[in-house]
């Protein structure tokens, strides 16, 4: 029988429910190696809990992932269905940044940083070159496969974005990443959005904790104007009329430099352009690639050594020894000189 | 993306004759795997022809109900050009890969409305979908919605999960802009739009939109409407997106692709049959269609979650063709 459809797939288990979808990890039949895939099985219910039929997060995460190919960014391997149900197959990720961040045995270096940056920024510059916005980064979010790559994920609120007559929703993105144009209400926002999440990503690298853990909407602003200041008409022009806008007291800000005493004048820089409040101002994913920060020294960390945690080093180790990854499915993706390290 | 979409790669064909070939194999199909069943005389089948005359008239039926849509959207009159070609487009790639006689083109069109609603993000709930529908009461409410809903996932197959059209509104719109920079004596490029607009609209009633790029058939539709208009945007044409390859192939393609899709506009309006011959249609369409899909036994699908059921086997071109 033709390995098509579920019949592709060997199933090795469960590894989690979320509202609208059961996710089971399992092997590719049709893959020399064996690939290791995600399968998520979208819940269609009955009648009743699906009153509006095939969910409508998951028919936005097909329509988007079916035409985005790139190294940073989770493959949608194969969709499927079946009489009453629809099953997405994606890359298996190892693991996220969030639980990066939050294992206290693991040591994150200046080189790690950039690594995880330049995966994130260079995922975002394709995004966004395509006309779509992610709208929900996070650590959570930046998933990390058993090679040390770096993914973006959850394409669930990811949105095309270009059309100028349309209004967008600011109910978008978690609080702790979202812009202060989102939390003045914009209707018309654009890829600022997702940059300004990079930058509050890159700082709770550095940190090991959120920047603007905000508890609520008020509370995140006043969070981002103690660190940034409160933004004026110079450097914000017309902020003001935004539909939430609301006027908080002066605040100077903090200089970044203070904020990360570790960190080079380049990321300091690559920081400041990120974290711009006027989003028209705020640099794009291309233009930080094309900062100092990611050409100068330290060299950023090659995927394969980047940290990972201990039940996933484990992991990775047995799939390097098996032959499952290694140098020539890594061949395109990292310079040869890391891959001849690697396998010896 | 057009470049590097799914359209380009699996829904941009070369020809016509590769789109007479596809609808001539779903038709054979359907007919080797049902006729132990049906036991039918060769001319009581519908012929490929026939069968295309069928879903061109309720791809007609789609296209006006789209247009009498009720929005229940505040502000909103009339659903977006593009949830409409969307919802075509849908239609068009279905039955390039099922036959007509397989599932019921009424509701298919439907279904392809519905599912594009929620694909271009013009959120319409079910229920207020339907209404649409005029249902006479509540049971047949519900009856409508379990229909339209039971076809989501044999049409989204059968579209091989490629849900994404690039549509000729958005080029459109940004070729008038430029026109509006670049093209001398056309600073109010604004009165191009309503016949463009009423141009596409006879595109997606051809093939047109399954043949050439969304860009291409945008820059016909501003051309015919300039001639309609009595301006010329051909200085434009050569002189901003030609400029050095008057002679180039690429050139002398698009003079090619474009001369097409007029021609293909211009016999847009005998596409649709005259309805004596659709009435022969549906009542040979009757007897040959798939018994096991009719309106009462798709509904019944909806509720039988088996975990081992197979891949929905309905669409019947799977192993035939891979383009």
């Amino acid at each position: 029988m033709a390995l098509v459809g579920s019949r592709r797939y060997e199933r090795i288990n469960f590894l989690g429910e979320g509202t609208f979808a059961t996710v089971y990890k399992a092997k590719d039949l049709l893959d020399p190696h064996g690939r290791i895939v995600a399968i998520k099985k979208i819940k269609l219910g009955d009648r009743r809990e699906a009153r509006d039929g095939i969910n409508r997060t998951a028919l936005r995460e097909i329509k988007l992932l079916q035409e985005l190919k790139h190294e940073n960014i989770i493959e949608l391997v194969d969709v499927f269905g079946q009489k009453s149900n629809i099953s997405l197959v994606l890359d298996f990720m190892e693991t996220d940044l969030a639980d990066l961040i939050r294992d206290n045995n693991i040591m994150i270096t200046p080189s790690h940083t950039k690594a995880f940056l330049i995966a994130t920024l260079r995922g975002l510059e394709y995004l966004h070159k395509n006309f779509v916005l992610h709208r929900d980064l996070k650590p959570d979010n930046l998933l990390i496969d058993i090679q040390g790559v770096v993914k973006l994920g959850d394409f669930g609120l990811a949105k095309a974005f270009g059309s100028p007559s349309r209004e967008l929703t600011h109910q978008v993105v978690t609080r702790w990443y979202r812009c202060p144009e989102l939390m003045f209400g914009a209707r018309q926002y654009s890829t600022g959005i997702d940059i300004w999440s990079v930058g509050c990503i890159a700082a709770e690298l550095l940190r090991r904790s959120a920047l603007l853990p905000g508890a609520s909407d008020l509370d995140q602003l006043s969070k981002i104007f103690d660190v940034f200041g409160t933004p004026t008409q110079e450097n914000w022009p017309n902020h003001n009329l935004l539909p939430d806008y609301c006027e908080f007291r002066f605040c100077p800000g903090i200089p970044l430099r203070d904020i990360f005493t570790a960190a080079g004048n380049d990321l300091i820089e690559l920081l400041q352009g990120m974290f711009l409040l006027n989003p028209a101002k705020r640099l794009d994913a291309a233009q930080c690639l094309q900062l100092p920060y990611f050409s100068n020294d330290p060299p950023p960390t090659p995927p394969l050594e980047l940290p990972l945690p201990q039940k996933c080093k484990v992991e990775q180790e047995k799939a390097l020894k098996s032959g499952r990854i290694g140098k020539r499915k890594l061949g395109d993706a990292i310079d040869s000189k890391i891959a001849k390290r690697l396998f010896f | 993306m057009f470049h590097t979409s799914t359209q380009r790669e699996h829904w941009t064909f070369s020809s016509k004759d590769d789109l007479f070939t596809l609808r001539e194999r779903v038709n054979e199909n359907y007919r080797s795997k049902m006729s132990s069943r049906l036991k039918l005389g060769p001319s009581q089948w519908l012929a490929p022809d026939e069968e295309l005359k069928y879903i061109k008239y309720y791809e007609g039926r789609l296209q006006s109900f789209c247009n009498h849509f009720k929005v229940p959207v505040k502000n909103i009159f009339s659903l977006p050009p593009t949830v409409k070609a969307t919802a075509i487009v849908y239609f068009k790639r279905f039955y390039l890969r099922t036959s007509a006689m397989e599932y019921n083109p009424r509701f298919v069109a439907f279904a392809c409305l519905w599912l594009a609603t929620k694909v271009e993000e013009f959120n319409v709930s079910i229920t207020e979908f339907v209404e649409n529908l005029q249902p006479k009461d509540q049971d047949e409410c519900t009856h409508f919605e379990d229909i339209i809903l039971s076809l989501e996932l044999p049409i989204i197959h059968a579209l091989k999960y490629h849900l994404t059209i690039h549509n000729p509104y958005r080029p459109l719109e940004g070729f008038l802009i430029d026109l509006r920079a670049r093209c001398e004596g056309l600073q109010n490029s604004d009165i191009l739009r309503q016949n463009a607009y009423a141009f596409l609209d006879k595109v997606f009633r051809t093939d047109v939109p399954l043949l050439h790029p969304p860009s291409v058939i945008a820059i016909a539709a501003c051309r015919q409407s300039a001639s309609e208009n009595k301006v010329s945007i051909d200085q434009y044409i050569l002189g901003k997106l030609f400029p050095d390859s008057k002679e180039s192939p690429e050139y002398e393609h698009f003079k090619t692709a474009i001369k097409k899709i007029r021609s293909a506009v211009k016999k847009s309006d005998k596409e649709i049959p005259a309805p004596e011959v659709v009435g022969q249609l549906k009542a040979k369409w009757e007897r040959c269609r798939n018994p096991d899909l009719t309106d009462e036994k798709l509904v019944q699908f909806v509720d039988d979650d088996d975990d081992a059921a197979p891949v929905v086997e309905t669409i019947s071109m799977d192993d035939l063709v891979d383009f």
